[in-house]
């Protein structure tokens, strides 16, 4: 044995003597001979034997029965040690744990004594126990009722030490046992109970969240514990709370940096100092926990910076734990809300780190390094010395965490350096889960950044060589789109796949070829074969024969070398002897039904030669257009409602009816033989996964944009049966990570001076020759290498400079881009640092997207972010935001003031207009007057009809003819006392709106043709609205000198509604109809029953069947139903309805049925339905476009459809759609794309963020994204049907 | 959350291993055996972090003693390897410079210690002073059973 050991030994007779003080008196003979002999074991198997003698003697004694504590212990620690050895020593776990529980006899035996001392858990029996078992170990069960037992117990020691085998050994099932007790033990005097309970309990939280839900109002207790060691356990369970659910513990941020600026001002004892630093893990617990709360969130970001900035200053020590607090506030720093000083500074110690010599501290300034350019790209030029260094390093570890750093940066003009050292790494590496990590990294950076596509070809070509079997199937498919893809230029595409074609079929001649590669190999030379002229079929045809006689991993792969030699087969006259002989051989002899049903198939097609070509055409390239929301069912699925048939439900909602409805039976039936569900399975019951459906080589190739999607985790639920069809089918919807243009980001409509300057730039740098090139590199590279530069460089240096310049060319460029800028185009108001900013949010939503290993398919957000045009003025924007505020005021003012039923004449009201047109006028800025060129849009925004008229003034003659119709609604508010003269007044007013109408048509179609159109609406004249001058027309109402009331209570008609008041259902009785109106936190539908019949009805009872998704309430309470007693001939009953949402759904109709008993008091019913849309619960979300693009990447379920835009021909009319029709505010617009987002009522979680882009022809594609798939389908589809 | 926890020596002998997750024996014999030969191959100068498999590993290497943690992605490595040098400070307080042996005989007061300073994964008591102290209190409680239990014997109750 070695040395060590030896001197171990030589020193153990003294040990053995106590020499060693008292710790060696506790020692048995047994356990030191045991010690002995394995010392001095000479091998491995000798070890083993000697312990499985010793396991053997331990089981005879342990089965013995008078065997006393003192004895057991020892036995124990054998134990523990042979297992530890690694021999199985579970036999004795029973013992253990019947000792641990034999506590209890021993108290009846020695009843007398005191409890205190009683004699119950020894600490080595826990011990043991919890060493043995585990939470899920069937043996545990029976230990509950000794920890019951300890944790009442008075002794302290006793009560810490249960706590800890509690914290370990309790699983979800026993919680609900131990947690009384152990909640008790928050209020214990002693601060160590108190640590151990709280800290036991965020174990429990962590596996059981709902169990513990009823005590949150503790953990705070514990928060504000005196001790702080309670406080810091404490900390652990918000910091889950707060991952879990951030909002809702916002106002910890002021209470959480008062307490760590106490801790870097030394205010806490010093027992909690650890090398003269204070309370280290507790500053790093509570920085953590910054940097959670101030993300994406400015207001509170703010409050940190100083505080953060203090705990930078102070950790400034050259020990480890303080580089620890600098590394942890740092990345707080790169996370919360960003402020361009803090980051500097942060950018400045990452330099410290980084020059450290320690490779510890290296490591963390690669780590800390990649958190900063996420925000600043531009610091990363800084450091390219080192970086590359840390390249070469001869540490795995410091070599990996550089390549993941070189990963972060990549850009388009460095991509291809990168990327070679990624494959250069793949090649040496042997860990399976370093190579899965380097496949993903090359594969998604080849697919976001490709200059070329032949690049990308052969690099994924590399990588398939070099790992075949652990490259994901997406990166296959998507190659085999990108071969597929047409583009403009059809000779490049040409060239393209004959490039490919040339290249696979020199590859098949390779020994070994993965199954994925043999796919893409299959696929291409079934299509494109036929372009290389070069190639004749049937020798193409023959070598894929002789791939078929390999084995394959993947079953289907067979079938895919079928088909391609089928697809060659079908063009070509003569068909080869090695086709007819493989068709021959599957058909009969194979145990693949899919393959062996194609062989079956090739076989009868090669009977009829013209139809063989019918159906395996030539590629063409023409793609199919298809619907992918399937909204021509629309039609059909309503006629089928109106049928009477029920509402589709969704599969998980069926489940929960089913589950509903089982538990009545049982109920029912009498007696329950399920056993009940255990408290945390609800929760994971209902998440059910999918599983990618099995595709045939054929249709994955038709499909492939589907595949891509579900293999990125975006799958279709099994349930939503109609879109799992459409995404499947969906050929245009996706939109291609990059296409052979390159990265989608270098063409789409970018600020153009901008463009012009990098190509310029990146023209110029080629040009010159490549000394020149290592010259501009230096002088790139600020400070630490200019002094070497004068030095006269050694191969070595020259070569990591050159490669320090290629592998930062995109950044040091960006860097220098900002200067010209800044100079040439100050007038633009773009600052220097808003270019920088772009660059870095360019970079930021990289490294997001592919933390995620979201396979580049969002790509294009980054297209979006990068065409963001900064040079808009911040304070434009937001004082272009605050206008629909101040037009909202003015607007609400006018219905305050006019809805009271006060007699208004006419002057009066004129006047009171004028009043509001004058406020109007003066809170408009010059702003409002480039708006209010399309005012009557702003007035559609706003729900306020009238408005427009305030606002158009503008258009001369038009405006007075809205002004008189605006009035006329106005007026037309009800009042009983003044019916008459109202009504005088409104004819006489409309008289005059339609004199002026007609005076004045040619102005209004030419200036305001909207605002006519409106005009027209408020008088009433379309028939479904039930604005009052309906009721004018009637003349029985007048004559009788009652009204009907038909306006929205008082308080909502503040919030937007609906224009129109839509019937729901009416007879000759009564008439039913509602109003939406979109409440900030809920949809109030307001119902108006009116009585239309002479006589009163009476006992109506109103009831609405909610779909299962959403939730009713009326009058503040959740119910489905209201009763009226009468109702008054010419009576209406308003009743509000206030719809909450819970989930998402496809469809969603509010149903319901109206019961009354008219004057011959005959009950009646009537049915009535109406449709309710995701747009009724969305609510405009105000974000600026940085937060959007943190949300972006964080939704991970997306929905992508592709629509004509129909008459909407500018992006402002599209934002301006959406907003109206979706409820979602426009974040921006750039070039042909916008952004908008908006939140689901009540649930502040759930948002949903919308990138539209015009594309070509006259076609629009919509982009949506939450975090429910659901939720994206749901909005999608009713975005698709509105824009029918 | 730390995950486990190894001791081993330099020549691969397991002295201590403290799970906070629960694994298979398999699967734990498994990984101690990986890591300890990818930690016992590298070099002195290298990192003191390994990214393996989903985890972070942290090692330090005292004397003849490698103290191997596992961390989570989200976690400090700097503050392990803090966490591993201040268990090294209590037993070498406990122990009074602390060897290897100590460890080997009295593996079980390692063990104590360790639960004492951390529970359930995460740091539980970072002031020395309270660990000890209740380590104190612990091996009190076993003295007072000892003697409980000879008095008891002696009666001839036992």
């Amino acid at each position: 044995m070695s040395d060590i050991m030896e001197k171990t030994l030589a020193s153990l007779p003294g040990f053995l003597t106590g020499n060693y003080g008292t710790r060696g008196a506790n020692i048995s003979a047994g356990f030191q001979n045991l010690i002995r002999c394995v010392g001095e074991a000479k091998s491995k198997h000798e070890e083993e034997r000697i312990i499985k003698k010793e396991l053997e003697l331990l089981k005879q004694r342990l089965a013995h029965p008078d065997i006393s504590k003192k004895q057991m212990r020892e036995y124990l620690v054998r134990l523990i040690y042979c297992e530890m050895l690694g021999q199985d020593a579970s036999f004795g776990y029973i013992h253990a744990l019947k000792f641990a529980q034999q506590g209890t006899l021993l108290d009846k035996r020695v009843g007398m004594f005191p409890p205190t001392v009683s004699l119950n858990f020894g600490t080595m029996e826990i011990l043991a126990v919890s060493l043995f078992l585990h939470e899920n170990h069937e043996l545990v069960v029976l230990l509950i009722n000794t920890l019951q037992r300890d944790l009442r117990s008075t002794n302290i020691v006793e009560v810490c030490i249960a706590l800890t085998a509690v914290s370990r050994l309790i699983n979800t099932e026993m919680i609900a046992a131990i947690l009384p007790l152990v909640e008790d033990k928050l209020q214990h005097t002693k601060a160590i109970v108190r640590i151990k309970a709280v800290m036991t309990l965020q174990q429990f939280h962590k596996k059981a969240p709902n169990v513990v839900q009823h005590i949150h109002g503790k953990f705070q207790k514990a928060l504000c514990d005196k001790d702080p060691g309670v406080m810091s356990a404490a900390l652990y369970i918000f910091h889950d709370l707060i991952k879990k659910d951030t909002a809702k513990y916002k106002d910890l941020v002021p209470p959480f940096i008062t307490v760590l600026q106490q801790i870097i001002d030394k205010k806490l004892p010093t027992d909690y100092e650890y090398h003269q630093i204070p309370a280290p893990w507790l500053q790093i617990r509570i920085i953590k926990m910054l940097a959670k709360l101030g993300q994406d969130d400015a207001v509170n970001s703010s409050l940190m910076y100083k505080t953060l900035e203090n705990t930078l200053i102070r950790a400034d020590q050259h020990h480890c734990m303080s580089y620890a607090i600098l590394y942890e506030c740092i990345m707080t720093i790169c996370q919360i809300s960003p402020n361009a000083a803090l980051i500097a500074k942060a950018a400045a110690c990452v330099g410290r780190l980084l020059k450290a010599r320690s490779n510890n501290l290296r490591y963390f300034g690669l780590n800390a390094l990649s958190a900063v350019i996420k925000v600043n790209a531009t610091y990363a030029a800084e450091h390219q010395l080192i970086v590359i260094e840390c390249l070469d390093d001869p540490d795995d570890t410091i070599k990996f965490k550089t390549l993941d750093l070189l990963y972060r940066m990549t850009n388009q003009k460095n991509v291809e350096v990168i990327c070679e050292k990624l494959t250069e790494h793949l090649k040496s590496a042997k860990d399976i889960y370093i190579k899965k990590d380097l496949v993903s990294k090359i594969t998604t950076l080849a697919e976001r950044f490709s200059p070329r596509a032949e690049w990308y070809l052969n690099t994924i070509n590399q990588v398939f060589l070099l790992a075949g079997t652990i490259v994901p199937k997406e990166v296959a498919n998507n190659l085999m789109k990108l071969i597929a893809e047409d583009t403009a230029a059809e000779e490049y595409d040409r060239e393209l796949r004959i490039n490919a074609v040339m290249c696979y079929n020199s590859l098949m001649d390779r020994p070994l070829l993965p199954d994925s590669l043999i796919h893409v190999i299959c696929w291409v030379l079934g299509e494109f074969s036929h372009l290389a002229e070069s190639l004749s079929p049937n020798e193409i045809v023959d070598k894929l024969g002789k791939l078929l006689s390999r084995s394959f991993e993947d079953e289907s792969t067979a079938s895919w070398v079928l088909t391609a030699m089928a697809k060659i087969q079908s063009s070509c006259e003569d068909v080869s002897d090695t086709f007819t002989d493989s068709l021959r051989r599957y058909k009969t002899c194979s145990h693949d039904m899919d393959l062996r049903q194609r062989a079956c198939e090739f076989d009868q097609l090669l009977q009829d030669k013209t139809l063989m070509k019918d159906i395996l055409p030539a590629p063409t390239s023409q793609t199919l257009e298809i619907d992918s929301t399937l909204s021509f069912l629309d039609e059909y699925v309503s006629e089928a409602l109106s049928q009477g048939v029920p509402v589709y439900k969704p599969k998980q909602q069926r489940q929960t009816h089913q589950i509903t409805m089982a538990i009545k039976q049982s109920l029912w039936s009498g007696l329950n033989f399920d056993p009940y569900e255990s408290p945390t399975a609800s929760l994971a019951s209902t998440a059910s996964k999918s599983t990618p459906p099995h595709k045939s080589p054929m249709i994955t190739i038709a499909l492939d944009p589907s595949v891509s999607s579900s293999a990125s985790g975006h799958s279709s639920e099994p349930w939503e049966t109609e879109d799992l069809g459409s995404s499947r089918l969906n050929l245009k919807g996706l939109k291609p990570v990059w296409s052979r243009e390159g990265y989608h980001g270098t063409k789409q409509g970018k600020d153009k001076t901008r463009d012009k300057e990098v190509t310029e730039f990146m023209d110029e740098k080629p040009a010159k020759s490549k000394p020149t090139v290592q010259v501009s590199s230096v002088t790139a590279t600020a400070t630490p290498s200019k002094h070497t530069a004068t030095i006269v460089e050694t191969e070595e240096e020259r070569r990591k400079r050159e490669l320090a310049s290629a592998v930062f060319s995109g950044i040091v460029t960006s860097e220098k881009e900002g200067i010209p800028d800044e100079v040439g185009n100050n007038h633009g108001g773009r600052t220097p640092k808003q270019t920088i900013f772009t660059d870095s949010l360019l970079e930021g939503f990289g490294h997001r997207e592919v933390d995620k290993n979201q396979q580049g398919k969002e790509a294009s957000i980054v297209d979006l972010l990068s065409e963001i045009n900064f040079s808009q003025d911040v304070a434009d924007t937001s004082s272009v935001d605050m206008l629909p505020g101040i037009i909202q005021t003015g607007v609400s003012a006018t219905s305050v003031g006019v809805t009271p039923p006060d007699l208004t004449p006419s002057g009066q009201d004129i006047g009171i207009l004028n009043k509001l047109d004058n406020s109007v006028n003066g809170k408009r800025n010059d702003l409002l007057q480039d708006i209010s060129a399309d005012a009557a849009e702003v007035g559609k925004t706003m729900n306020m009809n009238q408005s427009s008229s305030h606002v158009t003034e503008k258009t001369e003659g038009g405006s007075t003819s809205q002004r008189m119709g605006g009035t006329a609604y106005l007026v037309s508010i009800p009042d009983d006392s003044s019916t008459d003269r109202e009504s005088v007044h409104i004819e006489s007013l409309q008289g005059e709106a339609r004199d002026d109408t007609k005076l004045t048509d040619s102005d209004i179609k030419s200036k305001s043709g909207a605002s006519a159109d409106l005009l027209l609406t408020d008088s009433g004249v379309k028939p479904s609205s039930v604005c009052l001058l309906d009721s004018d027309i009637d003349d029985n109402a007048l004559s009788d000198g009652v009204t009907v009331t038909q306006t929205l209570p008082d308080g909502l008609d503040q919030y937007p509604h609906a224009k129109e008041h839509q019937e729901l259902v009416s007879d000759s009785v009564v008439r039913v109809s509602s109003c939406k109106v979109w409440k900030p936190d809920v949809l109030a539908i307001v119902v108006f029953i009116t009585n239309q019949n002479k006589f009163a009805i009476q006992s109506m009872q109103f009831n609405v069947d909610v779909p299962s998704n959403l939730k009713v309430a009326i009058n503040e309470s959740e119910c489905n139903t209201f009763s009226v007693d009468k109702l008054e001939f010419r009576q209406c009953h308003v009743e509000e309805l206030q719809v909450g949402y819970i989930g998402p759904s496809l469809h969603m109709v509010l149903g319901g049925q109206l019961l009354y008993k008219d004057h011959t008091n005959t009950t009646k019913r009537l049915f009535f339905s109406t449709p309710l849309h995701m747009s009724d619960f969305l609510r405009p979300l105000k974000l600026v476009t940085e937060e959007f693009g943190k949300k972006w990447t964080s939704c991970s379920k997306d929905k992508k459809i592709v629509i004509q835009r129909g008459n909407i021909q500018t992006m402002e009319d599209y934002m301006k759609f959406i907003e109206e029709k979706l409820h979602l505010h426009s974040v921006q617009i750039i070039g042909h794309e916008g952004i908008s987002c908006g939140i689901l009522l009540q649930k502040s979680n759930d948002i949903c963020l919308l990138h539209g882009k015009f594309v070509q022809s006259n076609s629009l594609e919509l982009w949506f994204r939450s975090n429910s798939q659901l939720l994206s389908d749901a909005v999608a589809r009713q975005c698709s049907t509105l824009f029918k | 959350m730390m995950q486990f926890m190894l001791l081993f020596s330099r020549q691969g002998k397991l002295r201590l291993q403290k799970w906070w997750v629960a694994k298979l024996d398999k699967d734990k014999k498994k990984i101690t055996r990986e890591l300890m030969t990818t930690i016992l191959s590298r070099k002195p100068k290298m990192c003191s972090f390994l990214e393996w498999r989903d985890l972070k590993i942290v090692y330090k290497r005292y004397a003849s003693l490698y103290f191997c943690c596992a961390i989570e992605e989200k976690d400090n490595e700097l503050l392990t390897l803090e966490i591993i040098h201040r268990y090294v400070e209590l037993l070498d307080k406990y122990f009074g410079s602390v060897c290897e042996l100590d460890i080997i005989f009295n593996f079980e007061k390692a063990y104590f210690m360790l639960d004492e300073l951390m529970l359930g994964g995460e740091i539980q008591e970072t002031s020395k002073k309270n660990v000890l102290k209740a380590i104190a209190a612990q091996d009190l409680l076993q003295e007072e059973a000892d003697a409980m239990r000879n008095a008891l014997e002696e009666m001839g109750f036992l």
